[in-house]
């Protein structure tokens, strides 16, 4: 076994100088610098790569690009471990490791080849009509077997060690493929002075120029273009990247493997970039790709397209075969039969057409074979080809005259013609439109800021591609508005070849003469979709080429039909009778090739998923031993615990002690709004449902806003600072709601109100003081504000100084104790906190969270979240009195429709357990006492805690009926573990009713 | 005096991290103590309350959309059509000048001093750390020196301002809230891994 | 999708919040009519076209904006301020 036995001695563009060592299914090769893997695997002879999806037929390499249907491996290992790579795709390092894919226990001899031997049973739908029976949940039963042997890769489980990027970008003009065609319209829109970002998926720029033998002139013409554009500042080449989808306004995504070659990235280097750009114009020169054709046995190992021989001759320095059979219907594969001869190996050409012209003669000159008006009906040899089987072939029809001879040989080139790249016009919405001159799709009216040029709307001559691409860089750029002049560029006399499209004939099929078994003919050599399957399709009514899709799955996984789309539509239109352009096309959708998801995710992983937002307390409460919850993007302070505390015993020793003494919470993340402007009251007015007119400076009042359909969007308290100032507060989860909400009144329903909201949730650090000993505590710190009940009574707003730290100090209370929220600028927050709690050790200040908070509005039956949910009127919160009579509001009009105001609805109510031990769960649902029960029952358990004051669990809920259900008995269910809590209904206000403590 | 306490206190790391490359791609550095002062006003007072900012203020306004005016320490940031943002020195007391001096019926004051964190971001690869968070073209040629733009970092609201070159290379002003400053300058720091950057403290 | 902000300049649609159908006409604070305010609060075209919908520049100058969209082709249009004349406008 000779090491690169297939490795040509001259010729390619690869480093010879440079060896490396690779594994494939742990036996060890060597390739050389700018090999693919799979073309490092042909150098060594190794031909056999996979196994296919379903018949597990042994299957090789096919293509030299994305288009690759068969040739995927695994590489690498652990968290890197990347299943489903095109071998074609995968650049050689030293130390890849690769696996092939879908064999067991080896691809030699793959147990699951059997399934071959079921293929009958195995044709298209199979799995809609075979696991039926024999009882209802065999399917349950067939599923995870068939899943086992279903699949192609393995993905990994492991962490992925390395980062992934995303980054914004910005071009007057995208020019998408380094073909021809992209490389000049770069140069143009380049010299003109506009922005040009060039993206090429491949690591090298020049597309098919790169299938010519190296060192001619289209390299000569390449390393020009390419010299030229690296000196313009104003042009940006990304190679290895793909753009992989075409979005709104311009928007592009685009892949950058930036370390994909590599056997591990460089340090600080991400593995892969998604870049989202916007582009003002977009050239899109993608290319176009050959398209096989169908014949008996031609997924074997030893059957590739002839472009892909050429590729990997003349880029790689590798002969795929020796004795070479080359099926073409066109002169331009012509090429590969001819440099390959010129390399050493045995040619012949089978032509498919009547007659194969000059070109013919041509090939009959170099000592090469030319078998016109015959087709390649099957290949023989076992996994590899072996040879050929040949008849007379009547072109039009597909059909092969009867008889045949066989031909040995170990490759067959197969060219059937070029099909558009027309994904990105097409994923904006026109669809293709069938050009039955070339016979093959084209891109339909250009969308948007897109042009198309070169192969990707069908043009392959070369000088056709380099004209084109100048011309639409050029518009382009001017477009953009770039005011350069593009100049000239003239095509070398060495590049103005014919394309040999004038001379092209479609050949859609094979069908084998009588007298020869029929072989499977395959279509989508990556999902085991043959020419029979096509046919399965329309005899059960599957016409539609969405149905002929999905019933065959033709076209799906990563080939996305790049090789058999249009094959199976030309055999559908003949089955139906009709045209190809009436059977028409799916659309393409994003992306173009497989993303990872790494790449889409970038960096926003780990810590950086969300952002994490931190009151101005933070820093201090975690030197306080604080833990922490999520209140939405939030951390706010959940317990301080003493030792040998848990949540629940800390929050109802916090609760206990708040009651007794005095606790101090933060309370930095409700939503505060600016609100100033002469109109300032008469806005309140109408976004509250009670009155502001009234409301006097330094006084402060609780306040309910509605939506327009009448519920209640958010309650809270607002402070009248000044004559035409106020400061409003909501509730932490409603805030950027809520400011949204005013904005939108204010510049859209009363646009001539003179009043400006603005948010300043961030300015401003508070906490609630709570508690018996507060009034005392707050006495001391501040000294420049009078305390007494006269001066400051509940309700009241005063402003002064803690040290020299400016604060506002609102005497209003959610716990019902007596208690007050001071605020401070942001900056100053932890020095004020500090000061109260020095100031607070000779009042035995505690600190306190927001599940002790919760404890503590609970027991005072106070709303808050779990009750202002969008779902509840004011009625259902027993706040109806709030509202006034006296002047319309937001929601005023909608609020009092019959249904809202219904007495069938649910109420609020406070609840207590019967049996004083027993726990009432949040979310219960409420039922009657012992039954029956129904659906959605009376009502359901919105908040619960432990009541420190009471001694038991309370909650607070909503019941239909409300008050006049207070005294009775009856279930709080919890039915998904059947849990079932007898609870009495109460008022809300558990403890404290009349709200004495308020005072202090 | 009591000290205004930055929110990225006691977490930003100073000195050099990140990949090892000669010379830093970035350098970080947190501006605290920077006042900032919101003047807003109606369609028909717009005029007046410019009168009243040229004389407290000693700037001259332009009209280039997108663009500051600036003079000495004060900066003006034209963020909406009926708005302006003013950072200036904390001493210069700008909340209660212009208070003062606007009367209601023309034009509303309201302090933002410590709603937000500024950090400044120098060095030569400041754009391309500010390319991974924020969706804003920073090309010089549409984004020139005095240039702003309120946009969004992982999708909370942030301000960026060009403020200019400095041996040239950009320098630029980010202006975080205070409540997401310390997470969202963490997002900088892994945007700045790559290129090395220094956090000056 | 990009939106020409008339203050900001063309942004990213992650910069806006969307609220809906612009071209109602929003009752009068003092109209009591229930079927007024139904109509306005709950019932929609569904327009297939051009249609004009309300967009907060949340992240930006948050301003509220009345953008021409086309709901079929996703082509944006007119974009002008809610609050302004006709005449205020960015262009498409």
């Amino acid at each position: 076994m000779s090491t690169q036995s297939f490795r040509h001695t001259s010729g390619g563009r690869i480093d010879r100088t440079q060896t490396l060592r690779f594994t494939f299914d742990g036996k060890a090769y060597t390739g050389v610098a700018g090999d693919t893997l799979a073309s490092a695997l042909l150098a060594n002879g190794v031909k056999l790569v996979g196994r296919s999806f379903k018949y597990h037929r042994p299957r090789g390499i096919v293509s030299a690009g994305v288009e690759e249907p068969t040739g995927l491996v695994t590489l690498r290992s652990g968290g890197r471990r990347e299943p489903n790579v095109p071998a074609t795709m995968a650049e050689l390092y030293e130390g890849l490791e690769a696996r092939s894919q879908n064999a067991w226990p080896s691809l030699a001899f793959d147990m699951l080849a059997v399934n071959g031997l079921v293929k009958p049973l195995l044709a298209a739908g199979f799995y809609y009509k075979t696991f039926m029976g024999p009882f209802q949940k065999s399917w349950m039963w067939y599923e995870p077997v068939i899943r086992r042997a279903a699949g192609l890769g393995v993905a990994a489980s492991e962490r992925d060690p390395d980062r992934y990027e995303k980054i914004n970008a910005f071009a007057d003009v995208l020019v998408v493929g380094g073909g021809p065609a992209g490389l000049a319209a770069a140069l143009a829109a380049g010299r003109t002075g506009a922005r040009v970002t060039l993206a090429e998926q491949m690591p090298s720029l020049g597309g098919a120029l790169l299938n010519e033998p190296a060192g001619g002139a289209p390299d000569n013409w390449i390393s020009s273009v390419v010299a030229e554009l690296r000196a313009l500042p104003n042009v940006i080449i990304l190679t290895r990247t793909t753009v992989f989808g075409a979005y709104d306004g311009g928007t592009f995504g685009l892949v950058e493997r930036v370390a994909d070659h590599k056997i591990e990235p460089d340090a600080g280097e991400p593995r892969q970039r998604y870049i989202v750009l916007r582009a003002g114009q977009a050239v899109i020169a993608a290319g176009a790709i050959e398209r096989p054709i169908p014949f008996g046995n031609n997924d074997r190992p030893g059957v590739m397209l002839a472009s892909a021989a050429r590729a990997y001759l003349n880029r790689f320095a590798v002969l795929p075969g020796r004795k070479i059979v080359l099926f073409t219907n066109n002169d331009g594969a012509y090429a590969t039969a001819f440099d390959l001869k010129a390399a050493g190996a045995a040619v012949t050409v089978i032509d498919a057409r009547v007659d194969g012209g000059a070109i013919a003669s041509q090939a009959a000159q170099q000592a090469i074979e030319v078998i016109v008006g015959h087709a390649v009906v099957e290949t023989h040899g076992s996994p590899l080809v072996q040879g050929v089987a040949l008849s007379p072939y009547d072109i039009a029809t597909g059909q092969c005259d009867n008889g045949f001879r066989r031909l040995a040989c170990d490759l067959v080139a197969v060219s059937g013609g070029y099909d558009p790249q027309v994904h990105l016009a097409t994923q904006r919405g026109p669809k293709a439109v069938w050009d039955a001159k070339r016979a093959c799709f084209v891109p339909g009216v250009a969308p948007d800021i897109q042009s198309q040029a070169g192969a990707c709307k069908g043009s392959f001559a070369t000088a056709d591609c380099i004209r084109e691409g100048f011309a639409a860089g050029a518009a382009a750029a001017q477009k953009a508005g770039a005011t350069g002049k593009p100049g000239e560029l003239r095509v070398p006399d060495a590049l103005t070849a014919n394309d040999g499209s004038a001379t092209f004939v479609p050949a859609w099929d094979v069908i084998p003469p009588k007298g020869l078994r029929e072989k499977k003919r395959f279509i989508d050599l990556q999902n085991d979709v043959s020419v029979s399957d096509v046919k399965l399709a329309h005899l059960e009514g599957y016409v539609s080429v969405e149905h002929l899709k999905r019933y065959t799955t033709l076209g799906m996984a990563t080939e996305q039909g790049k090789l058999s789309n249009v094959i199976a539509l030309a055999q559908m239109a003949k089955l139906r009778g009709i045209d190809i352009p009436q059977v028409g096309t799916t659309g393409f959708r994003s992306p173009y090739t497989s993303v990872s998801l790494a790449a889409i995710a970038g960096h926003e992983t780990d810590m950086h998923l969300r952002p994490v937002r931190r009151t101005p307390f933070h820093r201090w409460n975690e030197q306080q031993a604080c833990v922490f919850i999520d209140a939405g993007l939030w951390k706010r302070p959940w317990f301080y615990p003493r030792s040998g505390e848990d949540v629940n015993l800390a929050y109802r020793r916090e609760t206990r002690q708040v009651r007794e003494t005095v606790g101090m919470v933060d309370v930095s993340t409700l939503g505060k709004i600016d609100v100033q402007g002469p109109d300032a009251a008469e806005f309140l007015n109408r976004v509250y449902v009670n009155g502001w007119k009234s409301l006097e400076v330094g006084k402060a009042r609780y306040g309910l806003m509605l939506r327009d359909d009448g519920y209640v969007l958010d309650d809270g308290t607002t402070s009248r600072l000044s004559e035409h100032h106020y400061f409003l507060t909501t509730t932490t989860a409603e805030a950027a709601k809520v400011m949204s909400h005013l904005e939108w009144l204010l510049q859209t329903a009363w646009p001539d109100l003179r009043v400006h909201v603005t948010s300043v949730t961030d300015q401003w650090g508070g906490v609630a003081l709570a508690g018996p000993n507060a009034k005392k505590l707050l006495a001391d710190a501040i000294k420049d504000i009078d305390f007494s009940n006269e001066t400051f009574p509940y309700m009241g707003v005063r402003q002064g100084h803690m040290g020299d730290i400016p604060v506002r100090v609102h005497r209003l209370s959610f716990s019902g104790e007596l208690a007050y929220e001071v605020f401070c600028p942001a900056g100053f927050a932890e020095a004020m906190a500090e000061f109260l709690r020095d100031f607070g050790k000779r009042h035995s200040l505690i600190l306190y969270g927001v599940e002790a908070l919760g404890a503590l509005r609970i027991e005072k039956g106070h709303i808050a979240g779990g009750e202002i949910d969008g779902r509840h009127t004011l009625e259902d919160l027993r706040m109806e009195k709030m509202a006034s009579k006296a002047k319309p509001y937001v929601g005023s009009v909608l609020r009092i429709r019959p249904e809202m105001t219904s007495d069938d609805r649910p109420r609020l109510v406070g609840l207590k357990p019967v049996d004083k031990a027993a726990r009432i769960k949040p979310g219960m649902i409420l039922q009657p006492h012992n039954g029956p029960y129904k659906g959605h029952g009376l009502g359901h358990v919105s908040s619960t805690t432990y009541s420190p004051a009471l001694g038991h669990s309370i909650a607070l809920g909503f019941v239909i009926g409300g008050a006049s259900m207070e005294g009775r008995i009856i279930d709080a269910v919890y039915p998904l573990k059947g849990d079932i809590v007898m609870v009495e209904v109460v008022p809300p206000h558990m403890f404290d009713p009349e709200g004495d403590r308020l005072h202090g | 005096m009591v000290e205004v306490i930055s929110a990225l206190a006691g977490h930003a790391r100073t000195g050099r991290h990140g990949v090892e490359r000669k010379g830093a791609g970035v350098i970080f550095r947190d501006v605290p103590g920077r006042d900032l002062v919101q003047v807003a006003w109606w369609p028909d007072t717009g005029p007046a309350v410019r009168a009243v900012l040229a004389k407290q203020l000693d700037v001259a306004m332009s009209d280039t959309p997108r663009r500051v005016s600036e003079s000495g320490q004060t900066t003006v940031f034209p963020v909406a059509p009926d708005k302006l943002w003013i950072a200036a020195p904390m001493a210069v007391g700008l909340h209660a000048k212009l208070s003062i001096a606007l009367p209601v019926a023309q034009g509303v004051v309201t302090e933002l001093g410590h709603s937000r964190t500024v950090i400044r971001i120098s060095g030569p690869s400041t754009r391309e750390v500010l390319a991974r968070s924020f969706a804003i073209d920073l090309h010089p040629s549409v984004f020139p020196p005095g240039s702003f733009a309120s946009s969004s970092m992982h999708h909370i609201g942030a301000m960026l301002h060009y403020v200019r070159d400095l041996g040239g290379a950009p320098v630029f002003d980010v202006y975080l809230l205070r409540t997401f400053a310390l997470s969202l300058f963490e997002g900088l720091c892994e945007n700045a891994d790559g290129f090395g950057y220094t956090v000056e403290g | 999708m990009r939106i020409n902000c008339p203050h900001c300049g063309p942004r990213d649609s992650a910069e806006y919040t969307y609220y809906g159908d612009a071209s109602r006409v929003r009752p009068s604070l003092t109209d009591t009519g229930v079927e007024h305010w139904h109509a306005y609060v709950h019932e929609r075209n569904n327009v297939k076209g051009p249609m004009q919908e309300f967009w907060h520049h949340l992240h930006g100058c948050r301003q509220w904006l009345v953008v021409t969209r086309n709901t079929a082709t996703h082509e944006i249009g007119a974009v002008r301020f809610a609050k302004s004349p006709v005449s205020d406008t960015a262009g498409a």
